[in-house]
């Protein structure tokens, strides 16, 4: 597949005024809502260490606590499934629902069932799986990856989703009001709900000491997709393990938080063996992620817990729209994680960082990724894995930065075509910085030799003063 | 069922060869949280577009639940000895028929202060949580005393006993969504509207003290 141009895709969105702007201002208003709620608890900042420790301590032991989950599910009648790839996760998934004829499944968001294209691959083999969750339900009606791991359809503006869900639903095309459209849907749903025969959901945390899992969400869909068919199947990455049930709570605390603002998501469910008469499943997915435990550089990144706090906050994110990561997970968290699925399809994601720190400062769970950011960027120079444009340039900076004598020239070189190419030339796609900026007048002198002719005396006399003669001065 | 023992064997391996340095467990205080346990539920709760009305005793919510609940031609389910609804969950064997509840009844035995939370399980659900979730408004029952500060306290008081229910859940208001433009609307696909009916009663009698098992 071809390399992600985020950049691109994200200055489409730019230009779209009223989407861009109302995408920026909800998740704006979601991060400042979170300030406003982690401010309010004075333990806050010691709940993210204990959280990030935690998870930490998880990883370091993740065979061990893994056991111990697989142990305790089983015992509580749940049947546990290992999954290498994405592939085998979704065979899994396919032949269960087939095994119980199942024509109407629902499923309450699942990230790993996201990440596989479960719905993808079960839909080439003629089943429908319907997404239940509104955000998720809007995205899928209009054939689409979502924008946010949290509010999927959060780019979409009211008028959009009336006309889809007109076109799709047979609603009413003129009345947006969020309110009658989230009838819409409800009523659409109820009438599966009235018939399904199987139900999928995701995970957010696995507990290792009692083998049940805790799914956090706020429409209902989940718990009515998990306790109402006869069948009913949990996907979850290897890292979502936690020690404790006890642990959850610092967890519950910080996720919805962290995520809208809110004090806890409307349903904190825990499920813990099937119904009477339900049979249960949980696929536990790898896709990478033991490998990526394996790299001390970049293990840390399992200690998400995707609350979607590192999007909100992202200046980038808010006005290019999470659409044009083209990833599942988009975002800071999707420019450290991506990469680690494909590198050359998402070797760009990483440049779509303008290092202000803020994700790093938001994440619960301490994930470092203005650090990884970095790292992964290290990774595409030494690897040669963008398009030829960029591999170019990054050759051409390597060869400039190497020592402070070819950076000299390089400045030279540029004060030169500043001074003298034409502005046609200039202000031409050769320099797209110019797009959006005026060149500004040629100065003088570079910086370089300003400093030389202003500074660097006394540079040298600050050396040579002694540390006696330095302080004599100020007694 | 697909053999997946190879994969597991697989996985486990990368895990052992790769896993980072050991690092040791913190311990989590048990943090509270500050106020009167009844009101901040109370706020919390409204937050949440739920209701909360306060009453002196059992008896009298009863009362309010018998003039409140909307009995015309509706089903009213109730999981209370003391309420009689016109059905209960021992009438849906099959929960996907829970969709014909009107209002469900039931009683939580742990409320949470710090976010307007009510616990509820397969045990006050009668085996079937459908009722709290495909019915139209849920009163919950719960008495003042059963109300705590935070979250860790909650956990704290059931980390033994939830692994023994199919379904437990933390209530938080009815259910909601703001996935358009992040407008909030209550009533998303599980219950439209929650009433908690907070009750005082007098302290049960001090256990062990006058039992005649006490005194180990
Ligand atoms: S550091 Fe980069 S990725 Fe993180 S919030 Fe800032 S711009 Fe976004
Ligand atoms: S990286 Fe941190 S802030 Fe971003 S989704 Fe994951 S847990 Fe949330």
């Amino acid at each position: 597949m071809s390399q992600v141009n985020q950049v691109k895709n994200g200055a489409r969105f730019i230009k779209d005024i009223p989407h861009r702007e109302s995408h920026d201002r909800c998740l704006w208003n979601a991060r400042m809502r979170r300030d406003q709620t982690a401010q309010a608890i004075p333990e806050w900042e010691e709940m993210r260490d204990l959280a990030s420790q935690i998870k930490e301590h998880t990883l370091s032991h993740l065979d061990h606590y893994l056991e111990e989950f697989e142990k305790n599910a089983t015992a509580n009648g749940i049947h546990i499934h290992w999954a290498e790839t994405p592939e085998e996760h979704n065979e899994i998934i396919y032949q269960l629902l087939k095994q119980h004829n199942v024509t109407t499944a629902t499923t309450g968001k699942s990230m790993t069932m996201d990440e596989c294209d479960l719905r993808g691959y079960v839909e080439k083999r003629g089943m429908y799986i319907h997404e239940a969750d509104l955000g998720e339900c809007i995205q899928q009606l209009d054939n689409q990856m979502p924008d946010h791991i949290v509010v999927p359809a959060i780019h979409k503006l009211r008028q959009d989703v009336a006309t889809l869900f007109a076109k799709k639903l047979g609603s009413d095309p003129d009345i947006t009001d969020p309110h009658y459209l989230n009838g819409v849907m409800r009523a659409y749903m109820r009438k599966k709900y009235e018939k399904i025969e199987a139900g999928l959901c995701g995970v957010n945390f696995a507990i290792a000491e009692t083998g049940g899992i805790c799914v956090c969400s706020n429409e209902g869909d989940v718990d009515i997709s998990q306790v109402v068919p006869p069948l009913l199947i949990a996907s979850m990455g290897i890292e979502k393990v936690i020690p404790t049930l006890q642990g959850v709570a610092l967890y519950v605390r910080l996720l919805s938080r962290s995520a809208l603002g809110l004090d806890i998501t409307q349903y904190t469910t825990h499920i813990h063996h099937p119904q009477p008469g339900q049979e249960m499943h949980i696929v536990i997915l790898d896709n990478g992620r033991s490998k990526r435990l394996g790299s001390p550089d970049y293990w840390q990144v399992l200690k998400c817990i995707r609350c979607g706090a590192c999007m909100n906050t992202c200046p980038v994110f808010r006005r290019t729209s999470g659409l044009s990561y083209e990833a599942v997970y988009m975002g800071p968290i999707g420019c450290v994680l991506m990469p680690s699925y494909d590198l050359h399809r998402y070797a760009r994601l990483p440049y779509s960082c303008t290092h202000c720190g803020s994700c790093g400062d938001v994440c619960p769970v301490k994930v470092p990724i203005p650090e990884l950011i970095f790292y992964w960027r290290g990774v595409d120079v030494d690897k040669h894995q963008s398009e030829k444009v960029h591999d170019a340039e990054e050759t051409a900076a390597e060869l400039m930065l190497r020592s402070s004598k070819t950076l000299a020239m390089g400045e030279n070189m540029a004060l030169w075509g500043l001074r003298n190419l034409p502005q046609w030339l200039l202000d031409s796609g050769l320099n797209p910085w110019a797009d959006v900026h005026a060149n500004p007048e040629p100065p003088k002198e570079t910086f370089r030799e300003y400093y030389r002719r202003n500074y660097k005396k006394i540079e040298f006399m600050n050396k040579t003063t002694d540390l006696h003669g330095f302080l004599s001065l100020n007694l | 069922m697909i053999d997946t023992s190879k994969a597991r064997s697989a996985i486990f391996e990368r895990i052992r060869a790769g896993k980072p340095a050991a690092v040791e467990a913190p311990t989590v205080p048990l943090y509270g949280w500050p106020g009167d346990k009844v009101e901040n539920f109370i706020k919390q709760l409204e937050a949440f577009d739920g209701r909360a009305q306060r009453f002196d005793s059992r008896a009298d919510a009863i009362a309010w639940l018998e003039k409140n609940v909307d009995w015309r031609n509706k089903r009213v389910c109730s999981q209370l000895p003391d309420f009689k609804g016109t059905v209960s969950a021992a009438d849906y064997p099959d929960p996907h028929k829970c969709t014909d509840i009107s209002a469900t009844v039931v009683e939580s035995h742990l409320g949470v202060g710090e976010m307007g939370s009510l616990y509820l399980t397969d045990a006050e659900l009668g085996g079937v949580p459908a009722i709290a979730l495909l019915c139209l408004d849920l009163f919950v029952l719960i008495n003042e005393a059963d109300i705590v500060d935070g979250l860790h306290t909650a956990y704290a008081a059931v980390k033994d006993t939830m692994r023994e229910q199919p379904y437990a859940c933390f209530f938080s208001g009815p259910s909601a969504t703001a996935d358009i433009e992040a407008v909030h609307v209550t009533g998303a696909q599980g219950a439209t509207s929650l009433t908690a009916l907070i009750y005082s009663a007098p302290q049960p009698p001090q256990r062990g003290s006058s039992h005649p098992d006490s005194g180990c």
